[in-house]
């Protein structure tokens, strides 16, 4: 390949990519609710009944996401309500704070014990991270090329405030071997090359979620 | 590849004005160097470090040491093409994930709203459009960037 030919494939490359990324928009929001459609995916094949709804009683006419993080209980945007037949049932939001101490703390993707939620909604009280209460999160990131090192020592640091094994870091390039070095021996799962659509990562994902969630329909 | 310095700046350059928050995480990475265990340097490196220590009276590497070695002009021509692919094959995937569930849990619409909590701001996108727009990405992508990704590592 002669350099002139690099130069012009990879600038008309990078002029696909903008042009679908100004269409999109929301590029990092789309990529958290990918993770929530995965989690939702994990919590049916849990055996859960899922109901995708903004109001808690009926299906979604249409998906509406938080793109910054807000309070569980502001109104009309999607989660799902997972119904398992042990009577058990969970709700999965996108963008929520959850209490860990005094502080609230932004969950890209959040698990939550469906009487938390509606504890969370009745009192306008942000959910609280107790075994009972927050079953996972999930940090998302949407990184092409390995997030840096800070990127993993703030995840480290949210992951140790909601509770030994609950949060799980998640982007779509290659872990940095700084990175990975940081994680490694840490109770919590990160999860590098999670590119949505199938693949081995993302079903790996699925598997981690669908057994914090068989954990909890256990207890 | 004679030249792999000024068309990776020219194409930094490029991405940095049209997609700025890829250029930035490129830019990070490449500036961190690829981190090697001392062990495993190659001879010729492992001898130079290990002159210039000697040189300076600090002792010699020692098992436990990482390097920094910085990615040549090629390797980061590689990495750029692959984090472009990597983007465009998340954002069609990504939004591949979402339309099917709500398909599957019967959501009617095809539109995706993200909106600021406060409601003072929000954007709608029609899922059924951008599926083909993405999807087309990808295929433009790969056809344009695995050539240049083989070219590159042929050289390597």
């Amino acid at each position: 390949m002669k350099r002139y030919e690099l130069e012009k494939a990879v600038e008309d490359a990078i002029g696909f990519l903008d042009q679908a990324y100004r269409n999109i928009a929301k590029p990092s929001d789309l990529y958290e609710a990918a993770l929530f459609a995965a989690a939702v995916r994990a919590a049916t094949g849990a055996g859960g009944r899922c109901l995708i709804t903004n109001d808690g009683i009926s299906t979604a006419a249409n998906l509406r996401f938080r793109c910054s993080p807000g309070n569980l209980w502001s109104r009309n945007f999607t989660y799902a309500l997972v119904s398992f037949p042990n009577g058990k049932r969970l709700e999965i939001h996108l963008g929520v704070y959850v209490l860990a101490g005094r502080v609230a703390h932004e969950c890209d993707v959040a698990v939550l014990d469906h009487s938390e939620a509606e504890r969370s909604r009745a009192g306008g009280v942000h959910p609280r991270k107790g075994k009972n209460q927050l079953i996972s999160c999930v940090e998302a990131k949407l990184y092409a090329a390995s997030p840096p090192l800070g990127i993993g020592r703030a995840f480290l640091g949210l992951a140790t405030e909601l509770g030994r094994g609950k949060c799980s870091l998640a982007f779509p390039s290659k872990a940095s071997k700084n990175i990975a070095a940081l994680m490694a021996g840490k109770p919590y799962e990160h999860f590098d090359e999670l590119v949505p659509g199938g693949g081995k990562v993302e079903d790996r994902f699925c598997h981690h979620l669908e057994t914090a969630i068989r954990n909890w329909l256990a207890m | 590849m004679e030249g792999s310095d000024e068309v990776y700046d020219h194409l930094m350059r490029l991405l940095r004005e049209r997609v700025p928050e890829l250029a930035t995480q490129l830019s990070e990475e490449v500036a961190a160097g690829r981190s090697v265990d001392g062990e495993r340097l190659s001879e010729r490196e492992r001898m130079t470090r290990d002159g210039m220590m000697r040189e300076a009276r600090v002792g010699r590497l020692q098992r436990g040491d990482v390097a920094v070695v910085p990615y040549t002009a090629d390797e980061r021509l590689m990495f750029l093409c692959e984090a472009l692919l990597r983007m465009a094959e998340t954002l069609q995937g990504s939004l591949q994930a979402v339309s099917l569930m709500a398909e599957e849990h019967q959501v009617e619409s095809t539109m995706i709203e993200f909106a600021e909590p406060d409601g003072t701001n929000s954007v709608v996108l029609d899922s059924s459009d951008l599926i083909y727009l993405t999807a087309r990405t990808v295929d433009e992508m790969r056809r344009l960037v695995v050539p240049v990704n083989e070219a590159m590592g042929a050289q390597l």
